[in-house]
Parts: structure tokens; sequence; C-alpha cells
């Protein structure tokens, strides 16, 4: 231990300091945790979007999967409402930056009107006959189902920060693949009703998880009502 | 150089730089993502708020109470300076 070795101590203690600086100062990181906060990190959405593969799939097997559109029509709604009694009491009123939620709203937009038309325009070509939307599924092959909607999970993952909608996207995936394989067609659980109700499942699971962990560590604190008149 | 001394206390850092990347936030939120107590941080906000770095505004939400605070242009225009001297001084 001599002069090098001092040396090397104070680069270490200058390098941790730059470090700690370079980390405390970044705004981005902090955005995107405040983003993470406010929107994603109750697993409410999962719940929701759980909810809606699981009904979907109900409505598949009984042959209305056209009512999937009005499934999800009242799940968000009404789940959204339930957050706002539910959630914003433990966390807090924030209001996000206009840009940041307008980016993210319009790479929203612009993926589910690509997945709807790139959807749409494959349906329409499928070459079978049949009318019926499992019928439809059988000609095309479910995985069609399955691509886009794992696109969907995977660039929800992406756009929002949260790393859960790749899982998401693998577990669609595998339940279409695991599904499309093994279930003897024409049985009472043929495809696509399975897949969606498994995927759905998982989704659904996850956000109950992380919801009750969200609930537990963020019990509702009141604000003392007179700490900040002082500052009046 | 002379850095921003208001700023540049670990816990105001922490509650500038929550308030840097939202538009507003309450008392909850603020408490939630700085971590410090409600003691704390009512001293932290008085002194920035003092500083005009940032102001205080009460109002009701859905017959609630709510106090909600924001970063002024000079509490935004204070940070973005003291970010620059730091990196500057640490480069």
């Amino acid at each position: 231990m001599g002069q090098a070795g001092l040396d090397s101590d104070f680069y270490f203690l200058k390098q941790s300091a730059l470090y700690y600086w370079r980390m405390d100062l970044e705004l981005q990181a902090a955005e995107k945790q405040a983003f993470h906060r406010a929107a994603l990190e109750d697993g409410i959405l999962d719940i929701l979007c759980g909810l809606c593969f699981v009904a979907w799939g109900f409505l598949v097997e009984a042959g209305q999967a056209g009512l999937g559109g009005i499934t999800f029509a009242v799940i968000y709604p009404t789940g959204f409402a339930i957050r706002k009694r539910l959630i914003a009491p433990r966390i807090g009123h924030v209001t996000l930056k206009e840009q940041t939620v307008r980016s993210k709203r319009l790479l929203m937009i612009g993926l589910f009107t690509f997945t709807a038309v790139a959807g749409l325009a494959l349906y329409l070509a499928s070459d079978t006959e049949a009318g019926d939307f499992r019928a439809r599924m059988d000609s095309l092959g479910v995985m069609v189902l399955a691509f886009p909607l794992a696109l969907i999970a995977t660039m929800i993952g992406l756009i929002y920060g949260a790393k859960r909608g790749h899982a998401y996207a693998v577990a669609i995936m595998l339940s279409f693949l695991g599904c499309h394989l093994s279930i003897e067609k024409g049985s009472r659980w043929d495809e696509p009703t399975l897949p969606l109700m498994i995927s759905g499942t998982i989704v659904l699971l996850t956000g109950i998880t992380l919801c009750t962990r969200f609930m537990r560590s963020h019990p509702i604190s009141d604000v003392p009502s007179d700490l900040f008149d002082a500052s009046r | 150089m002379e850095l921003d001394k208001l700023i540049h206390a670990p816990a105001r850092l922490s509650i500038v730089k929550q308030l840097m990347v939202v538009d507003d936030a309450d008392a909850t939120w603020l408490q939630g993502q700085t971590g410090l107590s409600w003691g704390n941080l009512a001293t932290h906000v008085r002194k920035l708020e003092e500083a005009r770095y940032l102001e205080v505004r009460k109002e009701f939400a859905e017959r609630k109470p709510r106090t909600v605070f924001r970063l002024t242009a000079e509490g935004r225009a204070a940070y973005a300076e003291y970010r620059r001297k730091i990196l500057e001084l640490l480069e």
C-alpha cells in the first residue's frame, strides 16, 4: 500500500461520486419511474387486460367472439374508475408532463391501429367460406391471433417501460402454440378459447399479485392537515 | 464556481428532481417518491417556497383538501443551472 494504493482509492472515490451524481441527476430515469408509479406499478392494468382475455375466451366459446369489443368497452372504464378509488389515495395526485403522456398515447394509438388493420386484412383474406370466427381461425391457424396479441404485449412493454409486457408476450405465444400443437381438433376446448383463457389467467394472476403487494406496501396515509399550512 | 446550496441538500435535491419530471404533484405523491418524513418534507418545501423555487396550492378534490406543489420557472432554471455546474465540476 503506497502512493499507488492511495491513488487508486481516490480514483475509486471520484468515480463513485461521479456515478452517484450522474445517477441522481438523471431526470429521464426519474420521469420513467414517476410514470411507472402513476400508471403501472399497481397491477390494475394487468388485471383489466387479464379479465378481457378471459372474457373474450368465454365469448369465443359461446360463439360470440364479436362481442369482445364490448367487453373491452365495459371492463376498462369500470376498472379505471375502481383504480381511481383504490390507488389514487395511496400514491397521491400527480399530473405527468403532457409531452410524456401524449407521446406514449400516440405510440399506443399507432400500434393498435396497425394491429387492428393488419388483423382485419388477414381475417378478410382467409379463404374459408364459413363466416364463423372459430372456423376462420381454423383456416388461418390460430397463431395469426397470437402474433398481434403478443406484439401488443411486447410493444406495451417497450413503450411503457414495463418489462413484464415481454413476459406476457412469451406467455401468449407459448399458450397459443401449446394449445395449437396439443389440442385435438373439434374438441370442446378447441382453439382459440383455451389459449386466450390460459394467457388471460397468467396476466390476471400477475396483476392480482402486483396489486396485493402494492396495497400492502402503500397503505393510505392522511397528510397531517396543518403541516403545510405553515408554509402559506 | 459556487453551487446553489438550497438545491444541493440531498432532501431538497430529491424534491426538486421529482417535481422537475412532472407538472405538479400533491404531498402524498411527493412523500412517497422522496421517502422523506412528513415533517422533513414540510420543512424543505417551506425553504424552497421561500426561495420562490416552488409554489404551493391548496385545492379540493372530491371534497377532500389537497396540497399541490409545482416548480416555478425560477425553480426549474435553478435546477438546470445546478445540474450544469455539477456536471462541469465532475468532468
